[in-house]
């Protein structure tokens, strides 16, 4: 068992972002431990934690990272879904969403019930396309 | 000891794209007709995109695979040996509720592939025995769109202004001019025009989670109130387990209701509406000792022929931030350039190109219409370089009929009744894997050409099987085929199918309006039989 490695693996998963900790160290560890019970993915990301060696959590991001790709390339659909997991978590997080709306004026709120500006369709873009004659195949 | 409901004209088996289309027009025809749906209502209040957590919503409780979502009133699919995830949505409304609207019409060739290519099989319907349904389908789904595109057949204006195209379809569009190549804004089942019960779009993107405005068109705020309003009974939570039946005729269907218990409605018809695998699962689980292969199955062809529409993915990445997250996922524009045969490409038949606006934040991160984002120290770069900043573009390919690729009763998974799932054998074809090769040096042609300076494709998407047909084929042959034209079993004359499941081949764009004009002719076919007359007349 080593789950006391898993704030590790997703510092490594998700790296710190300026103001933003890793996603590690954002908390998500016992998230993504929750989500992996509930949805029945326990068994596929204690799998990845067990290969880990014991002193992962000491060594640098550089060593860390190999490490995690071998893992990766063993077991593929395991690593998938711990990182789907990660991510989950992570642009779910409301710091996470807040400093993305910061950088590029995403909306980090419900899509509804503002929703965007509809601009009206400018017809005369198929001027061209008007003048094609039938594409399509008459059957009888 | 079951329950005995109150004979009834029709039974219909499923509360979606289909069996709510049927149900309002029978009901219109004064035909006593009840609807039963293993799902139950969706409430607008219920809906993701009124919370900050809409996009985890979309990952887990409602995404689009029930094997993810694993709602109660789902049942699990065998998907293991499939190559493509079969997606799906029960409730009232059906996958309707899960969809992102895209409305167009199987063109006149779809209908008739093996005559004029020579693969697949003809069907003994064509465009025009559809082309009147079409056009009350569209003004019951509140299309929205432009009348007057070359690449298909005249039709009635549009009930709804088109959907605007955003930055990035914008791109696309003038790319498609500059290469002379044919495009158009494509039929949303969208609401952009005024209606007094619902409110129209307002452009907020994730359509496949729902609308708590009522803009973007399912069964449930669309046909159901009229047929309900119309005499229609629906029974929710009534999840059908066997449909009853005799030499040569269905008797009525056993079903459970909320509760567990066991029912029995009998009717005079039986119509099944349960999508291409629930249908042809249905079928098989009524196997009885004059039918031990399953119900309308002499031909061997219930579950066989299953067909999704086999789609890869090209990705433009733009300097420029487009917002591709505003706006509806799937419908801003369709070209239709290259879906017609060209025998100089190698291959037979052709694709849709269907613009897909860009994601939100997790959904880019996770992808799936493009790969996955990376993990590790260059997951922030990737991140920014992608988000808000893509447009892409499908290659939705025609599957054709293959009897390995099928629907079975899968030997080891069960829903919670203890009823055995659907198992699906699917392989993708290399003529579809040829087109899509294709497609995707086309579209990147385009989006280089709309100004791309990256381009990311995937050759196959496999959680696009949203588009479930073919496994209970209509044909004029009762040795190949399962309904006739009409969409009456051969087997058994009052068992009627009317959902995808009926298609011989799946053409290559969205199937939901041809399903719908399929369902609301098979509902006058019905409505003619002689047990139904003196209540017409009546």
């Amino acid at each position: 068992m080593r789950e006391e490695h898993l704030v590790a693996v997703l510092n490594a998963v998700i790296p710190a972002r300026g103001s933003i900790a890793a996603a590690g160290d954002l908390g998500l560890s016992h998230e993504v431990l929750h989500d992996a019970r509930d949805g029945s993915a326990i068994d596929q990301i204690l799998a990845v934690l067990h290969e880990l060696p014991a002193d992962f959590d000491s060594l640098s991001p550089d060593d860390q990272q190999p490490m995690l790709l071998e893992i990766e390339t063993r077991q593929p659909e395991h690593f998938a879904t711990l990182v789907n997991m990660v991510y989950t978590a992570y642009y779910s997080h409301g710091a996470v969403l807040a400093a993305l709306s910061g950088r590029t004026g995403y909306n980090p709120g419900a899509p509804q019930p503002t929703g965007y500006v509809m601009e009206p369709f400018d017809e005369s873009l198929l001027a061209p396309v008007k003048q094609m004659p039938p594409l399509w195949r008459q059957v009888n | 000891m079951s329950q005995h409901c109150d004979r009834v004209d029709v039974v219909v088996v499923g509360a979606g794209a289909a069996g709510a289309a049927l149900t309002w027009r029978l009901a219109n025809h004064g035909v006593n007709v009840v609807c039963l749906e293993q799902g139950g209502w969706v409430t607008p209040e219920s809906i993701p995109s009124l919370t900050p957590q809409w996009e985890r919503a979309r990952a887990r409780s409602h995404h689009p695979n029930p094997n993810i979502r694993k709602n109660a009133w789902d049942y699990p699919i065998d998907d293991a040996d499939s190559a493509i995830r079969p997606l799906m949505y029960n409730a009232v409304g059906g996958s309707t509720i899960a969809w992102g609207a895209h409305f167009p019409r199987l063109r006149p060739c779809d209908f008739a592939v093996h005559s004029l290519d020579g693969v697949g099989v003809d069907w003994p319907i064509g465009y025009d025995d559809l082309a009147a349904y079409f056009e009350v389908n569209d003004a019951m789904m509140t299309v929205a769109g432009l009348a007057g595109d070359p690449g298909n057949p005249p039709r009635g204006p549009r009930p709804c202004p088109p959907l605007p195209l955003g930055a990035g379809a914008q791109r696309i569009a003038e790319a498609y001019n500059r290469l002379g190549w044919h495009w158009w804004p494509v039929d949303a089942a969208i609401l952009t025009g005024t209606d007094p019960h619902r409110s129209p779009c307002n452009n907020c993107g994730p359509c496949d989670l729902g609308c708590p405005r009522g803009a973007r068109s399912s069964t449930d705020i669309t046909y159901w109130h009229q047929a309900i309003a119309a005499g229609a009974q629906l029974r929710t939570q009534s999840r059908v387990v066997k449909i009853a039946s005799v030499p040569g005729r269905a008797t009525g269907v056993d079903y459970l209701d909320a509760d567990g218990n066991l029912c029995h409605q009998p009717a005079d018809h039986v119509v099944m509406a349960g999508n291409g695998v629930g249908t042809a699962r249905l079928l098989l689980l009524s196997a009885d000792d004059w039918c031990p292969d399953g119900l309308a199955n002499s031909s061997d062809q219930v579950g066989r022929n299953l067909m999704h529409h086999p789609t890869g993915m090209v990705t433009g990445v733009f300097h420029e931030d487009l917002q591709g997250y505003e706006g509806p996922f799937a419908t801003s524009i369709v070209s239709q350039e290259f879906y017609e045969t060209d025998s100089s490409r190698g291959f037979v038949r052709g694709f849709q190109a269907q613009t897909i606006r860009s994601d939100g934040p997790l959904g880019t991160a996770l992808g799936g219409y493009l790969p996955r984002l990376p993990w590790g120290r260059d997951h922030h770069t990737q991140f920014d370089r992608q988000f808000g900043h893509t447009a892409s573009i499908t290659v939705t390919t025609e599957d054709l009929p293959n009897p390995d690729n099928r629907v079975t009763l899968s030997p080891d998974i069960t829903d919670a009744w203890g009823v055995a799932a659907p198992k699906i054998n699917y392989r993708v074809e290399q003529r579809c894997a040829d087109t899509i090769a294709f497609g995707i040096e086309r579209n990147t042609e385009v989006l280089l050409a709309a100004g791309a300076h990256e381009i990311l494709s995937l050759p196959l998407v496999e959680s696009a099987g949203f588009h479930l047909l073919g496994t209970a084929r209509m044909g004029e042959n009762a040795a190949s085929s399962v309904v006739d034209g009409q969409c009456r079993a051969h087997d058994a004359q009052n068992l009627w199918i009317v959902d995808g499941s009926v298609f011989p081949t799946s053409g290559a764009v969205n199937p939901t309006s041809t399903i719908q004009a399929i369902a609301l002719r098979a509902a006058d076919c019905l409505a003619e039989q002689p047990m139904l007359i003196g209540v017409l007349d009546a």
